[in-house]
């Protein structure tokens, strides 16, 4: 994209907008025959270069090139779409509510860190009224959660968390008869009011109210449950657009990292804290994969970089604060309107980074890199000596 | 040889082999498997404990090393009511750790570094941080919760 962007004298910015997918396109049929569902794709772009100064900061390359100064400033863009949930597998999903009012949810997509628990029980708390400390997330014991699938792919909380919410309807649905019932109302009447948990007779607040676990009592086996299998039959597609502003030594071939501003958008946002974090890592993976990272073999085939020692593992020192950029465009594909957010910034960064890269040093005729950048090759990149430096380290 | 150490202000007195690190007597013989095993080739960090105060990576370190000093594991910050370090307090309010694996030796490595500089900028925090490996954040929240254990405002 970029080359063809020098090719044509175009803006590498300016050649990705005329070419994107507009929003009343979608949804989009592909060639390959995928189905984008929703994409806000020039705004994305257009919002972090205008968070990051893209203007500014292009005015600065072109002083510090005219300057001839060493220390050469590169940019980087890179829009993606990615698919996510794309496994064609769905998810389970069970929910009680029990006679002390507490909730009990019972997930197939076994959260391992990303704060999925604390997501699932957030909105099972918007939904249902009760207090997040009353509700318990169970998962991973095949002896509580016969039928599965997993977290991976980007998949859990539009699948996983999809489930829930079905659950979570399925209760509330044997909850308005029950209520009806105890309350000699129509159920069509009754009401759930999910700021204070109580159903209701609706417009006639002073009357009458059930929490849950009065409610709980009065079912069969004195809670409330629904055991559900979510299928979207259908992934979706998160997209995005990365900038990376790197410094590259132009004396030794050293590239820094001065600052990533992206705009992962996945859909509406259950845990603001969580998404960003899933973003963080991601980006902190493939700035690595661009700038350090690389497994090597010898000419057997034996790997050289099989231990931590070896592998150049990125580190805080290497990384800068992130800047992220929020948006949120909803899918029509499953329950929460949610897209996956496992993956996104690992995709956006990497060629943001490399492209920023090469972009430093187009003025030297570099025109192509191999990742990751490591000192050693852009040096050599610098000094017209890539090839000699590539048979050295294949020897 | 007869080993005597000091972990988390209790005594433990084992006859170990010559060999055994300071990271497998703390889990083995101490049974504290907060501290644990990343790489074994003192890359990784995860195994950071503070010998005399010190945060020093228990893989590299030999238990006979030890003797005779004191160690803090991560087990040794919470209060006797549980109640969470000021820094492990952090962690979580910032969200600085996913999956959990880097986050004794993150905590402990953070612990001395606040011994050093109790208002470290951002960047001397990464730097603070640099021998200490994870996968999960990209630090960012890591220097994060850091910031918030100082006393400073986080703004990012």
């Amino acid at each position: 994209m970029d080359l063809f962007a020098a090719e044509i004298g175009m803006d590498p910015a300016e050649v990705r907008r005329v070419n994107f997918i507009r929003p009343d396109e979608f949804p989009y049929q592909t060639p390959p025959g995928a189905s984008y569902d929703t994409g806000e794709y020039a705004a994305a772009l257009d919002r972090v270069l205008e968070a990051g100064g893209y203007a500014e900061l292009r005015a600065e390359q072109q002083r510090r090139r005219a300057e001839g100064d060493p220390i050469a400033l590169g940019l980087g863009i890179a829009t993606y779409v990615e698919i996510t949930g794309g496994d064609g597998g769905g998810e389970s999903g069970r929910v009680d509510i029990h006679r002390d009012g507490s909730v009990t949810a019972w997930t197939g997509s076994s959260p391992h860190g990303q704060g999925l628990g604390t997501s699932l029980a957030m909105l099972l708390s918007d939904q249902l009224g009760v207090p997040l400390e009353k509700i318990t997330v169970r998962h991973g014991d095949t002896d509580e959660v016969p039928k599965a699938v997993g977290t991976f792919g980007s998949r859990s909380l539009q699948l996983g968390g999809s489930a829930i919410r079905q659950a979570a309807d399925e209760v509330i649905a044997q909850a308005r008869e029950l209520a009806a019932d105890l309350l000699e109302a129509s159920p069509d009447d009754l009401e759930l009011d999910a700021d204070r948990g109580v159903w209701q007779v609706r417009g006639a607040p002073s009357a009458t109210v059930l929490n849950w676990a009065q409610v709980a009592e009065a079912a069969g086996e004195g809670k409330l449950s629904a055991d559900v299998w979510f299928d979207a039959g259908t992934p979706t597609f998160p997209f995005g657009a990365h900038l990376a502003v790197v410094e590259v030594d132009t004396e030794t071939g050293k590239v820094v990292l001065r600052r990533i501003i992206a705009a992962d958008d996945a859909g509406p946002v259950v845990n603001p804290l969580t998404f960003r974090g899933q973003r963080h890592g991601g980006l902190g993976q493939g700035v690595a994969q661009a700038l350090l990272e690389v497994m090597s073999y010898d000419e057997d085939g034996n790997p050289t970089t099989a231990t931590l020692a070896d592998y150049s593992f990125i580190t805080a020192a290497e990384l800068p604060d992130f800047e992220l950029v929020d948006m949120a465009t909803p899918t029509d594909r499953n329950l929460l309107g949610v897209k996956g957010i496992g993956e996104a910034a690992t995709i956006g960064s990497t060629p943001a980074v490399h492209n920023a890269v090469v972009d430093a040093l187009a003025p030297y005729g570099v025109r192509h890199l191999d990742m990751p950048t490591t000192p050693i090759r852009v040096w050599a990149a610098l000094s017209g000596t890539q090839n000699d430096v590539q048979k050295e380290q294949q020897q | 040889v007869k080993v005597a150490i000091e972990v988390n202000g209790r005594q433990v007195a084992e006859e170990v082999e010559d060999r055994t690190l300071l990271v497998h007597f703390l889990r083995d013989n101490a049974g504290l498997t907060g501290t644990n095993i990343g790489c074994d080739t003192t890359s990784c960090g995860a195994c950071t404990v503070l010998l005399d105060g010190e945060s020093v990576k228990s893989c590299t370190v030999l238990a006979a090393q030890a003797d005779g000093h004191a160690v803090t594991t991560v087990e040794g910050l919470s209060g006797v009511d549980g109640e969470l370090h000021p820094v492990q307090r952090a962690f979580r309010e910032q969200h600085g750790l996913q999956c959990g694996f880097c986050t004794p030796g993150m905590i402990m490595a953070s612990v001395s570094l606040l011994a050093d500089n109790p208002k470290p900028s951002r960047q001397e925090v990464r730097d603070a941080l640099e021998g200490n490996l994870c996968r999960c954040t990209g630090y960012h929240n890591i220097v994060n919760a850091v910031i918030e254990a100082s006393g400073q405002e986080v703004d990012r």
